[in-house]
């Protein structure tokens, strides 16, 4: 049995802004690093038999911190897909616009790549490409991006967005999921605990 | 927009030693007292509109540690599922008769009533009837069972195909759901953050 505890960055600046950044390499912000420090005390009791982490520096970042002791393998399997044209425009804005390619990508984001980037189908092939390359056994840490989770989850749970399902996953949040021969066990989706109250004033 | 956060009694004897529990009203053992007192110190900052639970000893006992002073309602459409015959036993220690009875249920836990018990259908339809009359807005929190966290869950994501996927719902472990006017989002599934042995430490 293998379990894979899939976990978010930490905040950006252009998470902050709301801007579409997929394969955009932005560090993490001053929230984003506190999210991580909360994060490596929430992990120092945890031993993984592998750490990977997306190349893209909010990834690394969050994973060198989070895991200071680990031997962190860079995947870029495990990036966020890539956007394309879309990149740092804000999803209120794609989601008015009305341009040919922006309607078409929209009808079918699954099969249809946005122009210079992917579909989520392609982020689902590459994410269950790098699995595949893992032991069946042993506990491994991943830390991806919030499209590739999500796209995890719908594929896992046999789900498509059609019927208004969707999933929160949270900067530094933790879903842990078990592959078993005979199928899968989400063992927690979206565990932020170790953000409570994180932008309480100090003391 | 409702948020409901549905939680997980603590631990009873039966489930220490791995009994199924459905309608048996048992109440919490020490190890269920403290994971409920864990819950408390994690629930100390939330604001809830309103609280349910379970009227089954374990849930509202849960409850009644986790958020002291609140006034909590309580209602039977929250309950375990009912294990009819399989109250009381554990799935290793079923005769051939019984084992065959609980293979043919889980083949289809929605559609099929385990003897002198119900169906996950039952339950969801119950949960069902519980939301409908919650507030379309604000945060409501329901202590209950395993089984209802699982139900509410197949009444959002459809039920299972046999084996492909599960979820884990420990003990006090909290699950939310959003309910948008165009769809659910689930917010958290099974945070039981509050027992890890670091929260022990800390």
């Amino acid at each position: 049995m293998l379990e894979l505890w899939f976990i978010r960055h930490g905040e950006t600046d252009g998470n902050a802004r709301q801007l579409i950044h997929g394969i955009t390499d932005t560090p993490l912000n001053e929230r984003g690093l506190r999210q991580a420090a909360r994060l490596a005390t929430r992990l120092s009791g945890t031993r993984f038999d592998a750490v990977y982490a997306s190349d893209l520096q909010r990834a690394h970042r969050t994973a060198t911190m989070a895991l200071p002791e680990a031997d962190v393998r860079l995947d870029p399997r495990l990036r966020e897909m890539s956007y394309g044209i879309f990149e740092d425009r804000t999803w209120e804005e794609l989601d008015a616009d009305e341009t040919a390619q922006a309607r078409f990508w929209r009808e079918d984001p699954v099969t249809r790549r946005v122009p210079g980037g992917e579909s989520y189908g392609d982020l689902r092939d590459r994410l269950e490409a790098f699995r595949a390359d893992l032991p069946d056994s042993g506990c491994v840490a991943a830390f991806t991006h919030g499209g590739a989770i999500r796209t995890i989850l719908y594929g896992v749970l046999g789900q498509t967005t059609r019927n208004g399902l969707r999933f929160a996953v949270d900067n530094t949040s933790i879903t842990r999921v078990r592959y078993r021969a005979d199928g899968v066990t989400i063992v927690t989706l979206n565990d932020h605990a170790h953000l409570d109250d994180i932008d309480a004033p100090p003391a | 927009m409702l948020e409901l956060w549905l939680i997980r009694h603590g631990e009873t004897a039966w489930n220490a030693e791995g009994r199924i529990q459905g309608s048996v009203d048992l109440p919490l053992s020490p190890g269920g007292v403290r994971q409920a007192e864990r819950l408390a110190a994690r629930l100390a900052n939330t604001h809830f509109d309103a609280a349910f639970a379970s009227d089954l000893a374990r849930a509202r006992q849960t409850g009644e540690i986790a958020l002291p002073g609140t006034d909590l309602r309580l209602d039977r459409r929250l309950r375990e599922l009912d294990y009819g015959v399989f109250e009381g036993k554990t799935w290793s220690e079923l005769g051939p008769d019984e084992a065959a009875m609980a293979r043919h249920w889980h083949a289809d836990r929605v559609g099929r009533r385990i003897p002198g018990g119900e169906s996950y259908g039952d339950l969801m339809a119950r949960f069902e009837a519980f939301r409908a009359e919650i507030p379309e807005r604000g945060c409501v929190i329901a202590f209950a069972h395993g089984g209802t966290v699982r139900g509410a869950l197949y009444t959002v994501l459809g039920s299972p195909t046999p084996g492909v996927w599960r979820f884990e719902v420990a003990n006090t472990g909290t699950t939310r759901l959003r309910y948008r006017a165009d769809g659910v989002t689930i917010v958290t599934l099974n945070d039981h953050a509050h027992l890890d042995e670091t929260a022990a430490i800390g």
